[in-house]
């Protein structure tokens, strides 16, 4: 692993059964990078994202990543579901904040990310009841809740509205400015032309 | 007022009371279990499961109510091991379900079970509970209880979204194994009390009725539970005073709270 990288992944295989869906995949991202990676329906994105979280073992290769401390990783996926049984916006939030943390440091924590996500005022709102774009804002909060070193985004801004989609851009755009790598897995070409600057890296479709 | 003084005083009625305050007040908590991991069909394949577990405990003389626990437990176990597999959970359940239905035919068959006394476990009576059945209804709602309180970050973590679950390190595959294990014990103990068919009437529609005017996941969980409990608790208390069929009266009493919870709604919303 080279000095000042967060990831390093060689040569990355997994397969599903016997389906190929990564084959030899290699990626370097430094610290402090944003990179966003782009390719088809089913080139195996969100499997490279589980990989990274260590939810999917890989059938060859590496993957080293340089902050393993517990927590360090957080993951934003899609926008979720509605759902009839009801969770606050704090309860999820406090899901981020790790175990150790005091009372008064958890308070803390969660202020300071509804801070940076505009979602102050939906602290008491239950989520399943907010728009798509508070939805993503929030689930952004929870990763900061967790103090990371890495946020893995999968295609975060799908089913966003127009609104939406603002929202999540300006959040991310400042997260972009800070120390964060931020990973971000999308195949939405709108995507591609807001963070011009972050490096791209097109996955291949296995077999393609 | 004598009447019920004296009809509480019967050992019965106090055993089936105290059946009912303990079931009452933690089987919702299963209901949002089957409710949120979305165990419906695991919930019927466990009523089938029942039949054949009351068959075997008639047909071999063997004491019910653990008979039918353990079995439970063995087809949750045989289940997950399937699914995944082959299959999914629903499919994986109809074949249980079936293949239970039919050992418990050809043994009532061959050991001569009447039909009617396995199928009256359907139906269920807190008033025929004994001792040892209250201890074990309390041993398994105690385990539901305390799991619900020590392990409710993983499970709110898993009920929010289970790959941000894996993502925080909660180990999704083993809670969720512990939780259809303890639903389990949960449905094989309430079918005993109250019978499978007005079953939900206490695991399920307290919690479809608070969840509906809960913004946090504990306060359904609490509000969940204090419905159950109220519920079964007005619902015994009606049947012995009227002398009613408690399942019934507890089940027209949880669908009437329904229909008043969602009208709260939709008088909310229209308010809003």
């Amino acid at each position: 692993m080279s000095k000042g990288s967060a990831i390093t992944i060689d040569n990355l295989t997994v397969k599903y059964s016997n389906k190929t869906v990564l084959d030899h995949f290699s990626l370097s991202v430094k610290s402090g990078e944003n990179v966003i990676i782009a390719g088809p329906n089913g080139c195996g994105k969100t499997t490279l994202l589980k990989a990274l979280m260590g939810m999917v073992r890989p059938d060859g290769g590496t993957i080293e990543i340089t902050d393993r401390r517990k927590g360090s990783i957080a993951y934003c996926g899609q926008e979720k579901a509605s759902s009839d049984f009801p969770i606050s916006v704090r309860e999820v939030l406090k899901l981020g904040i790790p175990a150790s943390c005091s009372a008064e440091q958890a308070k803390h924590r969660i202020q300071e990310a509804l801070g940076m996500t505009h979602c102050s005022s939906l602290e008491n709102r239950n989520f399943f009841s907010l728009s798509g774009g508070e939805k993503q804002r929030v689930s952004i909060a929870r990763c900061l809740c967790q103090d990371p070193s890495l946020i893995l985004l999968d295609e975060p801004s799908t089913y966003l509205d127009a609104n939406g989609k603002d929202e999540l851009f300006a959040i991310l755009d400042r997260l972009a400015k800070s120390p964060l790598t931020i990973l971000m897995v999308t195949h939405e070409a709108e995507l591609f032309e807001h963070f011009a600057t972050w490096n791209r890296v097109q996955l291949p479709k296995v077999g393609a | 007022m004598q009447r019920l003084l004296f009809l509480f005083s019967l050992k019965p009625i106090i055993y089936g009371l105290i059946g009912m305050l303990i079931a009452g007040a933690s089987f919702p908590l299963a209901g949002v279990i089957i409710l949120r991991n979305g165990l419906i069909p695991l919930r019927y394949m466990l009523m089938h499961g029942v039949i054949l577990g009351g068959t075997l405990s008639i047909a071999f003389h063997l004491p019910m109510v653990p008979v039918v626990a353990a079995l439970n437990i063995l087809l949750v176990l045989v289940l997950m091991a399937m699914k995944g597999r082959t299959s999914t959970l629903s499919v994986a359940s109809t074949a249980m379900m079936v293949l239970t239905m039919g050992l418990a035919s050809m043994l009532s068959h061959v050991f001569d079970v009447p039909s009617k006394d396995t199928l009256e476990l359907l139906w269920g009576s807190p008033f025929a509970l004994k001792v040892s059945d209250l201890w074990m209804l309390f041993g398994v709602c105690l385990i539901l209880v305390l799991y619900c309180i020590i392990f409710f970050r993983p499970m709110t973590a898993i009920f929010f979204d289970t790959d941000v679950a894996s993502s925080l390190g909660v180990n999704v595959k083993l809670h969720h194994t512990v939780m259809v294990l303890v639903t389990a014990l949960v449905i094989a103990l309430s079918m005993k009390i109250m019978g499978a068919l007005l079953m939900d009437a206490l695991v399920i529609l307290p919690v479809l009725s608070v969840s509906r005017n809960s913004t946090s996941m504990k306060g359904a969980f609490l509000k969940s539970s204090i419905c159950g409990l109220v519920l079964s608790l007005l619902g015994y208390f009606f049947a012995v005073l009227w002398n009613l069929p408690v399942s019934g009266t507890l089940s027209i009493l949880a669908v009437a709270y329904y229909l008043l919870s969602f009208l709260i709604q939709k008088l909310k919303r229209l308010g809003s």
